[in-house]
């Protein structure tokens, strides 16, 4: 009597607990089921990246992932003569192609962000929808156009790639410098800084990772172009290693293995820059600070 | 020399209302101005017109005997303190104040010397090393006044500098830049505001505006005492002062003031030309007491307290009189009870009257009888107020 009258009365002294977190065993499974899916998607990606390494240092490598008789031969080739050529002239093309992308981007979005501009409104919508013409529409015209003027070489080929990465590049930074208070700018001017100081002491550094983020983006996307380059560039010792990629697919034999190392080799400079934007990230926004809102 | 002279200045921003009508104004070398007036009135305007930063419409700005209208903000020899600290959020505290000097080309070895003494007088000496984000509100309220001390200017502009800090902090920053003030002799000081405590404790004189006109300017007893229009009359003081309607009539040739049931004359003179018409009453609640203290000749008026507000040395009771609300200032203790009957009393010689038309003052300041009070007309030099 007492024991069944005792247990009511410890309930009511305790508090209401809710019912333990045990997961059922229907949570269970379909997360089993959800984790067997994603690995099977994750094996999609990594199965190429797995057969990028192992042909890269197989004697006898074929399109199959197989255990590779290990050798230094592909690299070699890949960093012979022409090969090597074409990594330089895509250091030289994506380089020169951001440089001109980012400083012009840099200052025509400061422009757009602080000026009084008429028609400001279509015309950013303008800059917004021209970073959205596929590439193949313009690459003709262009393609006459620099015939006529003798321009089909690697340096007005950069040029014209950061005329294409501009728009999306003048948004990207435009943002950033939105989020600037005027006021830092105007304490400058009331210390006698030009236009070009605020520019590079005190808006520059406060957008730098924005303008990092966009020069980013120009490089990656020059670094990575092929209809553009295989178009405008007519001198074969100035093509850029995505072409050169295309060059191992002979008429007889398809060189896997040059393919694979080449292709590590050409994947590195993107890959530094990964690493490159995450420091650059991690610094995140300096502005707190600026203004107490 | 005027130290600084705004000549029928005008602001317009395309088809709205002037931000800034037809300003006329001289601030002294060395004198502390005081901009003040609710939100949207132009004081910021104006002030950025100083500083450069906004071209005036119409009108010239005058600046040492030399017209600075077309002049851009840097060669001015202005400083000025913005509202949000606008610190350079990616340079430590000490880049912060070598900002401008670097910018202007000045030997190194001055600037370092420059920024350490401004440092030891603001007391950030500390804090050389730091990024702003690391700073209190307070501290950055600090930085951003040395950076604007750092280069000795004849002008320094303040925009609301102490609205972001606590209430301590501020009662605290404003009796230093008070003294910072009285260190920078030469430096004439602008400062805006729409906290009018902070106007009348601060300025050497104060100027009140009003939907981007200049209602008045004055030491801050002109103001208090000799109010120009209703609007200055309520804005300035704490409590607000009552404003009831009444009636003026001349009897004899004297003044005569109806309202709220009593009727007492004017014992000082109006303004020559005072005729008979409806006027404003204006009493401060400081003016108006206990019928029980009040000395002979005061006006009594009765009524029933309402809401009583204690603020440690004395009550403010609003009293509801027929016709009106008034708001009284009676002795702390007894604490009146709500809804009693209660007498209160004022001297007509503290009564200010308005023009219910033009809510304009009908007192004739330039009466001897009133020198006591000072008129508006003549600007006091800086510095014998206060």
């Amino acid at each position: 009597m007492t024991a069944v009258g005792a247990a009511p009365e410890a309930a009511a002294r305790r508090p209401a607990m809710p019912p333990a977190n045990r997961a059922s065993l229907r949570a269970l499974s379909g997360q089993a089921i959800a984790n067997v899916l994603l690995a099977i998607f994750g094996a999609l990606f990594l199965l190429p990246m797995l057969w990028l390494v192992l042909a890269s240092v197989d004697a006898n490598a074929s399109w199959s992932v197989e255990v590779p008789h290990l050798t230094a031969a592909n690299f070699a080739d890949a960093l012979s003569g022409s090969n090597l050529q074409s990594i330089i002239n895509s250091i030289v093309m994506s380089g020169v192609s951001t440089v001109i992308a980012t400083i012009c981007g840099a200052l025509a979005a400061y422009a757009l962000s602080r000026r009084r501009i008429p028609w400001k409104g279509p015309l950013l919508l303008a800059v917004l929808f021209l970073s959205g013409v596929p590439l193949a529409i313009l690459v003709i015209p262009v393609f006459q156009m620099y015939s006529a003027i003798g321009w089909l070489s690697l340096l007005p080929c950069s040029l014209f790639l950061a005329v294409t990465s501009l728009p999306f590049e003048i948004y990207l930074i435009k943002n950033f410098i939105d989020a600037v208070p005027r006021d830092v700018e105007e304490a400058a001017r009331m210390e006698r800084a030009g236009t070009f100081q605020i520019l590079t002491r005190v808006v520059g550094p406060l957008a730098l990772p924005g303008i990092g983020a966009a020069a980013i983006y120009g490089f990656v996307t020059a670094w990575g172009s092929f209809l553009v380059p295989l178009v405008l560039i007519t001198d074969p010792s100035q093509q850029p290693g995505s072409i050169a990629i295309f060059g191992f697919i002979g008429n007889a034999y398809v060189r896997y293995g040059d393919i694979a190392a080449f292709s590590l080799i050409y994947a590195v400079p993107i890959l530094l820059l990964y690493a490159l934007s995450a420091r650059l990230f991690r610094g995140g926004f300096v502005l707190s600070g600026a203004v107490k809102g | 020399m005027p130290g600084l002279r705004f000549e029928h200045v005008w602001k317009l921003y395309g088809r709205q209302a002037p931000a800034v009508a037809d300003l006329s104004l001289d601030i002294a070398e060395g004198e502390f101005l005081v901009l003040v007036g609710a939100s949207g009135c132009g004081k910021t305007t104006s002030l950025r017109m100083l500083a450069g930063l906004e071209r005036p419409s119409y009108g010239r700005i005058w600046m040492g005997g030399k017209d600075v209208t077309d002049i851009p903000p840097g060669r001015r020899d202005v400083s000025m303190v913005f509202q949000s600290y606008a610190l350079y959020p990616n340079m430590t505290v000490y880049k912060n104040l070598a900002f401008g000097p670097r910018v202007r080309r000045e030997p190194r070895e001055h600037i370092r010397r420059r920024v350490e003494e401004v440092a030891e007088i603001l007391g950030i000496g500390g804090l050389l090393d730091r990024h702003p984000g690391e700073l209190s509100g307070g501290q950055r309220q600090r930085v951003a006044l040395g950076r604007a001390m750092i280069r000795e200017p004849s002008l320094f502009l303040m925009d609301e500098p102490l609205s972001n800090l606590d209430a301590a902090l501020r009662v605290q920053m404003r009796a230093e830049l008070i003294r910072l003030h009285k260190r920078l002799e030469r430096t004439a000081t602008v400062y805006v505001t729409h906290d009018q405590v902070e106007a009348l404790t601060m300025g050497d004189r104060v100027a009140v505006l009003k939907d981007g006109s200049l209602l008045q300017v004055g030491t801050p007893a002109e103001l208090y005492d000799a109010p120009a229009t209703v609007y200055v009359a309520t804005f300035i003081g704490s409590p607000a002062m009552n404003v009831i309607p009444g009636r003026l009539s001349i009897v004899g040739g004297r003044p005569r003031v109806a309202c709220l049931g009593a009727e007492f004359e004017v014992p000082w003179p109006l303004r020559p030309g005072a005729a008979a018409r409806d006027v404003l009453v204006g009493i401060r609640p400081d003016d108006l007491g206990p019928a029980a203290r009040a000395p002979r000749g005061a006006v009594r008026i009765g009524g029933r307290t309402d809401v009583c507000e204690q603020t440690g040395i004395a009550i403010y009771a609003t009293v509801n009189c027929p016709g009106a609300a008034l708001v009284a200032r009676l002795p702390r203790s007894p604490v009146p009870a709500a809804n009693q009957p209660i007498e209160v009393a004022f001297d007509p010689r503290d009564v200010h009257l308005f023009d219910s038309r033009t809510q304009a003052s009908i007192a004739d300041r330039s009466h001897p009888a009133l020198a006591g009070v000072a008129s508006p007309a003549a600007a006091a030099p800086p510095g014998t107020t206060k």
